[in-house]
């Protein structure tokens, strides 16, 4: 359609080697780079112009066909197309001029820090702004953050270590609270700290007192330890 | 610029308003979006934002003794350094890429699809002649065109659209911009120069 558009090809007189040239210069002038695909699209768009040439030169080959064009209708057909490709063909210089015009010009690039205002995705719908809908959607998306697991983190306490802790506390001051040493730990260190400190009664390592109920447990070691 | 429902002051600190919003966003703005920004009412107060964005653009019209333009572009408003600081602007600056580097094939197809969309690649085919998934797959990897649905007919094709990108890149406020294509055609003596290379007039003795 090009071809014929930028006259370099009649069909009736010029020989199908100029046009083949007038193809190769052409495609050499572009620079094109899909060398093959260009190629491809050449041989199609050349058995279609074969087909229309031949009907051209040898009409009475083709009457015996009653179901195929016939020359002057091939020709009809490809006269309305090529007249409907020219005008896009026309639109597409004017596009890139307007293209070439408009990037003599500089936006300035998005702020670099995100919009604050998330507008609600039903008001954003329907208004036709899609670059809108876009941006939500892509903010909403990189918004999310991986989910906080620190509640379900696994606490590493271990009973031979609480046991240790309090043996440490006890053997520099004799006594200790409870409360003071483990008041501000997990529940499940408190816990674990408790089953430690019950152990060491057991031992008979250390002596606890508690004033009144859920109160502070003051723990004393004992004269004689026990090692396990 | 007067409005009897504000008052003057209210009116300047809106314009500056509507200024600041429209500078900081870097890319087109639609009004709606500048009236949710500023908490205004939807339609009340559109006539005044659009009011203000009229008086900014004469304030900063395209091509004018400003460093910058107000320009109404993909659907919205926005700053844009004047072109004629282009000199000056790309001494320092990469200038946007513009489609001087997209092959005519590419340029024709985005042509077709802005004008006929939402349109598949069987259409395009059919008006350029030749196999064109090449030039659409380019158009949508530099996010010019886009898919926007599937034809009913025709075996649920694919079909594209143009992006905003395709307005902002091409210096076009909205579709409507676009010339219209019967402006394109052929004149009469175009066409029956045609017509005479495909045989179908007789060559003038």
């Amino acid at each position: 359609m090009s071809l014929v558009l930028k006259e370099e090809i009649d069909l009736l007189e010029v020989p199908l080697l100029d046009v083949i040239l007038a193809y190769l210069e052409a495609t050499e002038e572009s620079g094109a780079t899909q060398y093959w695909e260009e190629m491809t699209e050449f041989l199609i768009l050349m058995s279609l112009l074969l087909e229309v040439k031949s009907r051209l030169l040898l009409p009475e080959a083709y009457p015996e066909v009653e179901t195929e064009l016939s020359p002057e209708e091939a020709r009809e057909q490809l006269l309305s197309r090529l007249f409907e490709y020219s005008k896009f063909r026309s639109a597409a210089v004017q596009l890139r001029e307007s293209a070439e015009a408009a990037a003599a010009a500089l936006l300035r690039a998005p702020a670099a820090h995100p919009r604050r205002r998330l507008p609600a995705l039903e008001d954003i719908a329907g208004t036709g702004d899609v670059m809108e809908l876009h941006d939500c959607l892509v903010r909403l998306v990189g918004s999310k953050r991986d989910p906080d697991t620190g509640h379900i983190a696994q606490i590493k306490v271990e009973l031979r270590r609480q046991i240790s802790i309090i043996r440490r506390v006890l053997a520099k001051k004799g006594r200790l609270s409870f409360n003071s040493i483990f008041g501000g730990e997990e529940p499940l260190v408190q816990a674990l700290s408790l089953f430690a400190l019950l152990e060491l009664v057991s031992r008979g390592e250390v002596r606890v007192s508690q004033s009144r109920p859920f109160g502070d447990i003051v723990v004393i070691a004992q004269a004689t330890r026990e090692t396990a | 610029m007067s409005n009897p429902r504000i008052d003057d002051a209210t009116l300047k600190a809106l314009k500056r308003d509507v200024e600041a919003v429209v500078f900081a966003s870097g890319t087109p703005l639609s009004t709606e979006v500048i009236l949710q920004a500023l908490s205004l009412q939807e339609p009340v107060d559109r006539d005044v934002v659009e009011e203000i964005l009229g008086s900014l653009a004469d304030e900063f019209p395209p091509q004018g003794e400003r460093g910058f333009e107000l320009v109404r572009l993909a659907g919205g408003w926005a700053f844009r350094t004047n072109p004629r600081c282009q000199t000056a602007v790309s001494a320092l600056f990469e200038l946007p890429e513009d489609a001087s580097s997209l092959s005519p094939a590419a340029v024709e197809t985005l042509a077709i699809v802005a004008y006929l969309q939402p349109v598949s690649r069987p259409q395009i085919a059919e008006v350029r002649g030749v196999n064109s998934d090449s030039p659409v797959h380019t158009l949508l990897e530099r996010e010019f065109i886009t898919e926007v649905g599937r034809s009913p007919t025709g075996g649920s094709a694919i079909l594209y659209g143009t992006t905003p990108r395709f307005e902002a890149m091409f210096g076009l406020s909205g579709l409507d911009e676009l010339p219209d294509l019967e402006g394109f055609s052929l004149n009469d003596s175009q066409k029956d120069d045609l017509r005479r290379r495909l045989g179908m007039l007789s060559v003038p003795e």
